[in-house]
């Protein structure tokens, strides 16, 4: 009898140790960092973002057309912006544009030139904003994992704080002053049409 | 007396600076580089070894492989014997993003320069520089993808690599970050596999079990992809059920061009193999700015451009 008590008071010390030694986690909390970005691109967004929209990092819309055909390698050597190697180069691109026609998820712009741009206005995925910015550093962060959620966090903004309020503008015939961030490769065809992410959409005057 | 005690300092100074020196060139012996590589029993792996080895030594170092089984501990054995040894360089493929930032402090240390390829470590000022895959924008890419391809309704489920390393993180995140937007796709399991092709077919398996109606499965590797594409295949719903991976081995290559997986993600081991060798050799003849880390870019390949990857 003794023999089973001392039996059964040892496993419960072994089960309480083991509980106590293990800490189980959700995979899908696993992925929640404890990284916050929202304070960083708070500021980025404030500070930073108005300026850099009308100085000189902005290629203007025909210079941009015209040198995709006569010099890539300039747009990208003056303009671009790139992460690591291998990857595209990220510009910011601006101008005045005409709507051409509204879709779900882009809109075609026209530029005077005729060139066309298709701005997209919904599911922005990827680096383009983050890069185009020149804002960040993979090197300030301690894991890409945080850096990326920098990237995600501005493309929320996008959609929220530039495409939303804009929504009315976006009309067929309408004219727009946009700047936005876009990415070219080395090598394209001349007659590329390039994806846009805008950071301003305003109405022409 | 005196003459003796004089012998006796000469002898001992003699010593001392004999230890001195053998100290020093131990310290100084860069003609060496170890290739410290998480697990050799992944052809993706090998290939990261086996060129970081040769650009070693086309650079004129000697270069030894030290596989570290996916083991931390084994790992750990292999820095100690690296540093005993007074290597010029560490090629590193680590086992766990935080347990191994402890053996690249050491090695640092050691004075011995560590530059990470691939996997990350969870440190900024310890490794002198990382050469990683974009994982994320990788994913990002093949996420679009399984949209296009599945449609923005169904169930799927996610097999997870390791679970201590970033990359598997990183790959998730960028996939959900396309797929979580369409509230029509639900994931119905998401279960680590480890990265291992034996593995991901058991848990394929019991994944169908629970849930024969799934639309897509998204693997963090492309070991994993094929593990699961045999317990697909052996369930009779290889028509029906969508695989991508990531990595861009040849087997999958193939696969993609058969039309049994959708879509990898094409990393550059022997780029990030051979950038870690020709920084480490860099390293060692004077110059030491380097950038913390640098993304190499992962490009989505289906069967519309995978014809551009032969060989």
């Amino acid at each position: 009898m003794k023999k089973a008590i001392k039996a059964i008071a040892w496993c419960v010390a072994v089960v309480i140790i083991l509980a106590l030694s293990l800490k189980v986690e959700r995979l899908d909390e696993r992925t929640t960092a404890e990284f916050d970005p929202t304070e960083q691109v708070e500021h980025f967004w404030n500070e930073s973002l108005p300026s850099l929209l009308v100085g000189d990092r902005v290629v203007g819309v025909d210079l941009f057309c015209q040198e995709l055909k006569n010099n890539r390698q300039l747009l990208i050597d003056r303009y671009g912006l790139t992460l690591g190697i291998g990857a595209p180069y990220s510009l910011l691109v601006g101008g005045e544009f005409m709507v051409a026609e509204v879709g779900e998820e882009l809109t075609t712009l026209r530029t005077e030139t005729g060139a066309l741009f298709l701005m997209r206005t919904a599911y922005i995925f990827g680096n383009t904003v983050r890069e185009a910015s020149g804002a960040f550093s993979i090197d300030d962060y301690e894991n890409t994992m945080d850096f990326n959620s920098i990237a995600s966090e501005l493309n929320d903004r996008v959609v929220e704080r530039i495409v939303a309020p804009a929504t009315n503008l976006l009309q067929a015939g309408n004219s727009l002053r946009v700047v936005g961030a876009l990415d070219l490769t080395p090598k394209g065809p001349a007659d590329e049409v390039f994806e846009l992410i805008p950071l301003s959409i305003q109405p022409c005057e | 007396m005196f003459r003796r005690l004089f012998l006796w300092l000469m002898l001992s100074a003699t010593l001392l600076f004999s230890a001195g020196c053998a100290e020093r060139s131990k310290a100084t012996d860069r003609k060496r580089m170890a290739v410290v590589i998480s697990t050799l029993n992944n052809p993706w792996f090998v290939l990261l070894a086996e060129s970081a080895k040769a650009r070693a030594e086309e650079l004129g170092y000697e270069a030894v492989i030290f596989d570290s089984q996916n083991n931390s501990s084994k790992e750990t054995e292999h820095f100690d014997n690296i540093i005993a040894a007074g290597y010029g360089a560490i090629l590193f493929n680590p086992t766990d993003a935080d347990g191994s930032v402890v053996n690249v402090k050491r090695a640092k240390e050691a004075e011995i320069p560590v530059f990470c390829m691939d996997r990350e470590i969870n440190a900024r000022d310890v490794a002198t520089c990382q050469i990683l895959s974009d994982n994320y924008s990788g994913c990002v890419a093949i996420g679009k993808e399984f949209v296009r391809t599945v449609g923005r309704e169904g169930n799927y489920a996610e097999l997870l690599g390791l679970v201590g390393d970033n990359n598997t993180w990183n790959r998730s995140r960028g996939f959900h970050t396309v797929v979580d937007r369409f509230s029509g796709l639900k994931m119905v399991a998401q279960q680590s596999a480890d990265f291992d092709r034996n593995t991901a077919m058991m848990v394929m398996e019991s994944i169908l079990q629970a849930h024969g109606d799934l639309v897509g499965v998204f693997c963090g590797n492309d070991a994993m992809a094929m593990g699961a594409y045999q317990a697909i295949l052996a369930a009779g719903k290889a028509d029906k059920i969508k695989i991508f991976g990531f990595d861009g081995e040849r087997d999958v290559l193939n696969a993609i061009r058969d039309g049994k997986i959708v879509a990898t993600g094409m990393q550059s081991p022997v780029l990030m193999a051979r950038t870690a060798a020709e920084f480490a050799h860099r390293y060692l003849t004077g110059d030491q700015n380097f950038p913390k880390k640098i993304p190499i870019a992962v490009q989505a390949v289906t069967r519309s451009n995978v014809d551009q990857y032969n060989e």
